[in-house]
């Protein structure tokens, strides 16, 4: 019994700390004939790098606790030869403190850390690279559903 | 009521407070268990805080084009001058050019075409090597014909060889040019 109304009091603190995270952007990449190293007779260039704040991440709700983000994706219609890697290409801006993530980090099926931080922040960006590409890569749409988690 | 002597009375009463303390003592301790848990849960805020997560997605689309790209090295220059005594004009061979190919799809042919036919009694055939399935020796003409016709997600470069004939029927004629033009398209 006692166990029970220490697990409700401790429910109602966890669930009003839970902190939020939010992002805007995303990266659509079209390889043609111009991405060949020399033109005809030569490959595909292999690495395609995104802008660097392809993606913007906003942390909130902290109440100036600590958190930190993990970062996994779901391929849609993939190739295995393609790899995806992510890394953090800014600190954005808060009064807290944001480490990590700044080389790139392969994006897998399974949650991996990218960054930790405290406190709210806002405007983290995020670029993408895609590598593995070359002409064994059958022309398609390749689609990847990123998921970060904060928590 | 029933009737009661004065020591039922008093036990009565005596169980109706002793409840009535159970049920305070009771709320009060599920008061102070469920403020135990508030006060845990301030104090070890930070790690309790990382219990609840929040996601958000975003997504990356890649489209790879279908990539068919073919280019040649230069020009290949040849001239008949002899015969044997008897024979037909000696054949000239050039192996001077190359062609360059890459492309992503499965399964393409290379064509090749004259600009305008050769003139009577000459010839122009055309030998392009290749990773994948060439045509052999192949008489160019001013419509397409495959010179490879199976080739695989490459990018190469090969030979090609060109052979100049003529007959003796085809008498003199002055340097003439002709444009080879070769396409990649889909074996269907």
């Amino acid at each position: 019994m006692k166990l029970f109304f220490l697990s409700v009091g401790l429910l109602l603190n966890t669930v009003a700390w839970a902190a939020d995270i939010a992002a805007s952007g995303g990266w659509n990449r079209t390889i043609t004939s111009g991405d060949l190293i020399a033109g005809a007779g030569t490959d595909l260039i292999s690495q395609q790098e995104s802008n660097t704040d392809a993606t913007t991440l906003t942390i909130t709700s902290t109440s100036g606790g600590a958190w930190r983000i993990k970062v996994r994706h779901t391929p849609g219609p993939w190739n295995n030869d393609l790899t995806l890697w992510i890394r953090r290409t800014s600190d954005g801006t808060g009064i807290g403190s944001i480490s990590g993530g700044s080389g790139y980090i392969q994006v897998t099926t399974l949650d991996t850390e990218i960054c930790a931080g405290t406190n709210d922040r806002s405007g983290i960006s995020i670029q993408y690279k895609l590598s593995g590409l070359s002409k064994n890569v059958s022309p398609d749409s390749y689609l990847s559903s990123v998921l970060f988690t904060v928590e | 009521m029933a009737p009661y002597s004065a020591d039922e009375y008093y036990i009565y009463n005596l169980l109706t407070v002793n409840r009535k303390t159970e049920r305070r003592k009771m709320k009060r301790n599920m008061f102070n268990q469920v403020a135990a848990g508030l006060v845990l849960a301030t104090f070890f805020g930070g790690s309790i805080t990382a219990i609840a997560a929040s996601t958000t997605d975003q997504t990356v689309n890649i489209t790879v084009d279908e990539i068919q790209e073919i280019s040649t090295s230069g020009a290949a220059t040849r001239h008949i001058t002899t015969a044997v005594a008897g024979s037909a004009p000696t054949t000239v061979t050039d192996e001077s050019t190359t062609y360059s190919i890459t492309t992503n799809d499965g399964n393409v042919k290379i064509m090749a075409k004259l600009d305008t036919a050769m003139p009577d009694g000459m010839q122009l055939n055309l030998t392009a090597a290749t990773s994948g399935t060439s045509a052999g020796k192949v008489t160019l003409v001013a419509t397409d014909l495959a010179v490879v016709t199976t080739v695989t997600k490459v990018s190469e470069t090969k030979a090609l060889t060109y052979e100049l004939t003529a007959t003796a029927a085809a008498g003199t004629l002055a340097a003439t040019t002709r444009t080879v033009t070769f396409t990649i398209t889909d074996v269907l």
